[in-house]
């Protein structure tokens, strides 16, 4: 279709009048006219035209419900995140002991494992616990970084030493709460 | 104690990134609807929307921490919202939107109102008052999915063609003929 053509169909089809082959046809021209479609974009424009679908009322707490269960999921990580945080301190008395496993990873695995046991104790990071754990998880950072220069490029080691120097920080701050 | 839905929405938003779920839902009642507008509005299905707004809301919850005011909360959310549908039908969970938006422009059959699909009874059924909304419902996948996310979302089409993976020549040509059949369809 040509744009003069264009200009003789484009009333008819506005008003819904034009045959569906002509209809296509001039469609396709105005997706590859600016001009053309610029037209019809504002002919064919309807802004009083409200798409606004009645929110199923059983769809709220359905939501919610789901919300609910996916905290609950989280809720149960986060926990056993902070399991890892300790494990990661015994990890050191593991580790950096003679007879030690010699792949920092192997051995991260093994005790983050246990994670759940450790931090079932909830008294685990009691202030006067801090001091130890800090020192404990200053030298798995130290270690792991070390591991990590003669292989930068392993991503798990990457991983877990940033997971490391967060809880680092962590214990950092809870050994200077300690103090004061 | 219930969160005050007059909350301001910082401090709406502050309270449910804390965990608190009485903020949580009355930011979903604030954002529901629209939600369930683009849902609906791509999915064409009651009850996948239902389905894919529940997807939606799990994950703002899930990511609402990564939410720092740099932009409205309304804003963010919506990003979210359409992201989740875009990966559903993506992921093949259900119909795959591209495929569909691909297949619907080159159908042979003339756009006459016994073309429209999954129509169960003719537009012009006496006492059928025919609103926008299943107007939309019935248009065919590519089209509805433009039409949405031009003319109801405010998408422009080089957007559109990024987020639907199709030429904007392509989207251009899906919402003129959104437009065309629902004048029919809402023809009196």
């Amino acid at each position: 279709m040509t744009c003069r053509e264009f200009d003789t169909h484009v009333a008819a089809y506005a008003a819904g009048t034009l045959g569906a082959a002509q209809a296509r046809l001039l469609e396709q021209h105005a997706s590859e006219c600016d001009a053309c479609g610029e037209t019809l974009e504002r002919l064919t424009r309807r802004p009083d035209l409200m798409f606004a679908p009645q929110v199923p009322a059983p769809l709220r707490a359905a939501t919610l419900s789901a919300v609910s269960a996916a905290r609950t999921r989280r809720g149960r990580t986060r926990w056993i995140g902070a399991g890892a945080s300790l494990a990661a301190a015994a990890l050191l008395a593991i580790w950096i002991s003679p007879g030690a496993p010699t792949s920092p990873v192997s051995a991260v695995v093994a005790v983050v494992d246990s994670a759940p046991a450790i931090a079932a104790d909830p008294g685990a990071l009691a202030a006067d616990r801090a001091v130890s754990e800090f020192d404990a998880i200053d030298a798995a950072a130290r270690e792991l970084q070390s591991a990590l220069n003669a292989a930068p490029a392993d991503a798990e080691l990457q991983a877990f030493l940033a997971s490391v120097t967060a809880q680092r920080a962590e214990l950092l701050r809870r050994v200077q709460a300690a103090k004061t | 104690m219930p969160f005050a839905s007059a909350a301001p929405i910082d401090l709406t938003i502050r309270a449910a990134q804390r965990g608190d779920e009485a903020a949580f839902a009355a930011l979903y009642d604030l954002h529901a609807q629209r939600v369930y507008a683009l849902c609906l509005g791509l999915a064409g299905d009651r009850n996948a929307a239902a389905d894919l707004v529940q997807d939606v809301f799990v994950r703002v919850w899930e990511n609402l921490n990564s939410f720092r005011g740099d932009c409205a909360f309304s804003t963010w959310l919506h990003r979210v919202a359409l992201n989740t549908v875009l990966e559903s039908q993506r992921s093949g969970r259900r119909r795959s939107l591209r495929v569909a938006i691909a297949s619907d422009l080159q159908q042979d059959g003339a756009d006459t109102r016994d073309g429209l699909p999954d129509t169960p009874a003719t537009l012009h059924d006496a006492g059928l008052a025919m609103d926008l909304e299943n107007a939309i419902l019935r248009l065919p996948a590519g089209a509805r999915a433009v039409f949405v996310l031009h003319d109801v979302e405010g998408y422009q089409h080089a957007e559109i063609g990024e987020k639907l993976t199709i030429a904007e020549g392509t989207s251009k040509a899906h919402l003129f003929r959104a437009r065309r059949l629902l004048r029919e369809m809402l023809a009196p």
